[in-house]
């Protein structure tokens, strides 16, 4: 069987500055690649986290793959089929979306059926005397009450408002849901009951889940598989529970690291990762994290490291992620977090 | 040192907040007191509408209009006691730290003026010498290369500098008490991970007390030394953060750390919190979880708000064996 | 957090299980209290040959200038004519003027602006440079040589009014569809393969006009007076058909002994402005629900 996603070298360029200024100062184009070729294969049916920092490009290619960011280079198959910025209906529906802010993501001025009955209309999904009854059966499936077809977006509470951004992505009966940062804006246990209406309708439907975060504990709740972004590039792609056990990156190290945890006591001035996040706008030599790398060597400012791995689902792009740190200190042992001893590692 | 320990710089005490919003009178904040020692540092934690911000903002007179606070606050500094007047110790004892730094800097105010400000609202330094201070202090809060950011506009820095520079901004008054509102809430995590250490060691250095709000309990966890826990206006329950996440008295506490995923992993549902919290306009009475409580009991809708227990550890559930029993 | 918190406040104040049935936010009252006063403006427009007592063009040279009595209510003009008459008979041209004059211009600008803002690209930068030629100018010094140039009457101040207000209509809604076209709920109605017209017309449009049908009554008013204005020039209304505009200046003269003749008509344009601002205002407060 084939993957259900299988994109390659998808990248996302933006101009950011008059072209002809730059001939003028005998500038390369002003150009930043929000994503730069990304390779990403993913199993029908597998729920796959996307985690990384702002500006990472988490979210611009949860926007490529569902057609709202044109691809400058790479091809994306879905189930086999190519699919470019510009798509039919049919294969519109193939791939939907959930997005973050659900006090953003709904037209205010249309009632929660009107949303849903366009969508269907539209797409003709069901005969159209049927529109009415679906609408409702979506509301359903998102287990809230059919009354709210009726009401407008302000009257709902978040959590109700991106119950009905799952909706809508329904409506249209995908076989891929991708959820950019759909729960980075609820209140904790608002979170929960989102995050088990995903996983509910994820083994109901049949669906394969992107879901892209900040938040690396929920990604670990839902997600078999986490893929880390820096700067534009996948620095590492495992299974969640090898990723989060041992993880082979410096990067993912210290995103682990950095990450508040209850029980865990800190010193006062431990820190993870010392430095700012690089920019796109002057992307470092070599390995792009090697200027706030803890463990960087001249390789390191020299050559990218490529993502590879001993098998298929454990990839890491750094020259050191498979064999012995250069740092003899830095030996792993056992099959513990080694996290603190990157904290370690970074404060003095 | 125990002496110092036992001076409390700020003490609430049956804070209210009214709000009118569009002709309605509502009271998000509804009876809260607290007490913040000298050194202390007291997490307020609570869902969005919860009044943590709310009575955050309330002591120091902060709140959005329509807003209208009633209850006694009143401040112990070295210089003295203070209470009532708030214009007193806005600048001079207590400094307080955003959620958002985009929208609470100037933007039209260069990073190093807008500490200068501040400098100059505490020392009356010339301009030559509040300058020569905000380097200095832009350095003491970890922001490299300090002269060439302190002429750069809010907008060239990134989120985790100009968080630096409003607490930069905020440490320029020697505060003793320092406020934050959700200050990393909008942050990486690498990034709110360098702030939380560069807190941490700022209390350590000058023996600040703080009050930090925030939504998230494990943020809390990391820089305070109690947490107060609120849900619809009122503190639930108070205790050390770590008695109070290892075993928590209050089950709308329980059920916010059960809702929240695991670090460690483990599958399976999370556990939710049933309904939603209560209309502000109309709270019910006696326990306001109690619709939403899966211990409660006859007796809970009509038992009267009192925080009981003493100064260590204290919670507002009538019934909080119930959680032992359960996690027995 | 003042304003999130607010707003997370308001929506916990409006919990899910009160919610039932469709549920619009109430317009104030004072909409409703304006929109009496003009539709009283616009039933004595509508009911005029009805309503008054005399023939608004009858001269009567030998009673002319005549104080209020019960024959002729608001007196009479230098030509002897009923002014209660002719203030209810202006009132046709005056509407007609007010509100086409407002309506055209809104229409045409809001076209091209939200065409402008969604498109982007050549076409905004046509229409947004033709927009600059004509903001260039001073507005009413426009107005009268376009109107010199098309010959007095209504309907070249019509097209002269549209030529021109429509300038303010395109770059009031420009901006707000660059707004909204840049919110998520927008990115959703593409990311469902809605086609770009649809979404212009379902999702951008309606929450982009708030704005200008705040703008819109106070314009009314603006055309109002615009029309008094070249009235008053002789580039309006020609006598001897009744303009408020053309009336206030024609009592001019008598000011002193017959003060009714421009008072009374500068009150029946206030109460028309009234009605309209408090329409005007009362939208805003609405929208901003």
């Amino acid at each position: 069987m084939s993957p259900i996603i299988d994109a390659r070298g998808l990248t996302v360029s933006y101009r950011v500055g008059s072209a002809s200024l730059a001939r003028l100062r005998r500038r390369p184009d002003p150009v930043v690649h929000a994503i730069d070729e990304i390779d990403l294969v993913v199993e029908r049916g597998a729920s796959v986290g996307i985690v990384g920092e702002s500006g990472c490009g988490k979210s611009t290619l949860a926007k490529a793959l569902v057609g709202l960011a044109p691809l400058s280079a790479g091809t994306f198959a879905l189930d086999g089929e190519q699919l470019g910025t510009r798509r039919t209906p049919q294969q519109t529906r193939r791939i939907q979306m959930v997005f973050q802010d659900p006090s953003a993501s709904l037209n205010p001025s249309m009632t929660i059926g009107q949303t849903l009955r366009e969508l269907l209309r539209v797409h003709d999904m069901v005969p159209a005397e049927q529109v009415h009854q679906r609408a409702g059966e979506l509301l359903e499936l998102v287990e809230l009450p059919v009354s709210l077809l009726n009401a407008y977006p302000r009257r709902l509470s978040g959590g109700q408002r991106q119950r009905v951004g799952i909706a809508r992505a329904l409506a249209l009966e995908p076989e891929v849901l991708v959820a950019d940062e759909s729960v980075a804006a609820l209140d904790v246990s608002v979170q929960a009951a989102i995050l088990n209406l995903l996983q509910k309708l994820r083994t109901e439907l049949g669906l394969t889940l992107l879901f892209i975060s900040h938040d690396l504990a929920v990604v670990r709740h839902i997600s078999d598989r986490v893929v880390v972004m820096y700067l534009g590039k996948v620095v590492e792609d495992r299974l969640t529970e090898d990723l989060f056990r041992d993880p082979r990156h410096p990067y993912t190290a210290a995103l682990l690291a950095s990450a508040p945890r209850m029980g865990v006591e800190r010193r006062s001035g431990d820190t993870a990762l010392g430095s700012e996040p690089g920019s796109l706008h002057s992307i470092p030599s070599g390995c792009r994290f090697h200027p706030r790398c803890p463990i960087a060597q001249d390789l390191c400012r020299e050559t990218e490291p490529a993502l590879l791995g001993p098998t298929a689902a454990q990839h890491a792009a750094c020259h050191f992620a498979w064999t012995n740190r250069p740092d003899e200190s830095a030996h792993r042992g056992g099959g513990e977090p080694d996290q603190g001893r990157l904290v370690r590692m970074v404060t003095r | 040192m125990d002496e110092e320990m036992s001076r409390t710089v700020l003490s609430v005490d049956d804070l209210h907040v009214q709000l009118t919003l569009g002709g309605r009178t509502l009271s998000p904040v509804d009876g809260v007191s607290f007490h913040v020692a000298a050194g202390e540092s007291l997490g307020i934690v609570g869902e969005s509408g919860s009044g943590k911000s709310l009575s955050l903002r309330a002591v120091l007179g902060l709140l959005p209009s329509g807003g209208e606070s009633d209850g006694s606050i009143r401040f112990a500094f070295e210089r003295g006691e203070i209470s009532g007047d708030v214009e007193q110790v806005r600048g001079h004892g207590v400094a307080m730290v955003f959620q958002e730094p985009m929208t609470a800097l100037n933007p039209t105010m260069r990073a190093g003026d807008l500490i200068a400000e501040a400098v100059r609202v505490r020392s009356g330094l010339s301009r030559r010498a509040a300058k020569a201070r905000v380097i200095e202090l832009m350095a003491s809060v970890g922001i490299p290369d300090p002269a060439r950011r302190a002429r750069m506009w809010p907008h060239e820095l990134s989120g985790g500098l100009r968080q630096r520079v409003m607490i930069a901004a905020a440490l320029a008054t020697e505060p003793e008490l320092l406020l934050c509102d959700e200050p990393t809430t909008a942050l990486d995590v690498t990034i709110q991970d360098q702030i939380l250490g560069l807190l941490r060691r700022l209390r350590e250095e000058r023996g600040m007390s703080m009050v930090f709000v925030s939504h998230d309990l494990a943020v809390v966890a990391e820089v305070c030394d109690r947490v107060a826990v609120m849900y619809a206006g009122r503190i639930v329950e108070t205790g050390p953060v770590d008695e109070v996440l290892r075993s928590p008295r209050h089950p709308y506490t329980a059920a916010l750390l059960a809702s929240a995923p695991s670090f460690q992993g483990g599958g399976g549902a999370l556990a939710t919190i049933p309904g939603s919290p209560p209309d502000p306009r109309e709270f019910p009475s006696g326990c306001r979880f109690a619709a939403r409580c899966a211990f409660a009991r006859d007796d809970c809708r009509q038992a009267p708000y009192t925080l009981a227990g003493d100064e260590h550890r204290a919670t507002a559930c009538i019934h909080p064996e119930v959680l032992m029993e359960a996690s027995a | 957090m003042s304003v999130e918190s607010t707003a997370a406040i308001a929506a916990a104040a409006t919990p899910s299980h009160a919610i039932a049935g469709v549920e619009r936010v109430r317009m104030p009252r004072r909409v409703w209290v304006g929109a009496l006063i003009v539709a009283a403006y616009v039933l004595v427009a509508v009911f005029a040959p009805l309503i008054a007592p005399y023939d608004p063009l009858e001269q009567d040279i030998v009673n002319a200038l005549a104080s209020p009595s019960w024959a002729h209510w608001l007196g009479t003009d230098e030509l002897g004519r009923d002014v209660l008459s002719r203030l209810i008979f202006a009132s046709r041209v005056d509407l007609l003027v007010g509100f086409l004059g407002a309506a055209l211009p809104a229409i045409l600008g809001t076209v091209l602006g939200a065409v402008a803002g969604f498109r982007g690209g050549w076409v905004d930068g046509v229409i947004m440079r033709i927009s600059d030629v004509v903001q260039a100018f001073p507005t009413y010094i426009l107005i009268i040589a376009l109107v010199f140039v098309l010959g007095p009457g209504v309907t070249s101040i019509l097209v002269a009014f549209t030529l021109i207000a429509w300038v303010a209509y395109a770059r009031l809604i420009r901006t707000e569809v660059l707004r909204v076209r840049s919110l998520d709920y927008v990115a959703a109605a593409r990311a469902s393969g809605l086609r770009p017209g649809r979404i212009l017309w379902r999702h951008v449009f309606p929450n982009s006009v708030g704005q200008t049908l705040v703008y819109l009554p106070s314009d009314i008013v603006g055309a109002t007076l615009g029309l008094a204005a070249l009235s008053f020039l002789g580039l309006g209304i020609q006598a001897p058909t009744p303009e408020w505009g053309a009336m206030i200046a024609a009592g001019q003269p008598y000011i002193r002994e017959q003060w009714w003749l421009s008072t009374v008509p500068g009150l029946v344009v206030v109460g028309f402005g009234l009605g309209l601002s408090l329409i005007g205002e009362g939208i805003e407060e609405w929208t901003r629900k």
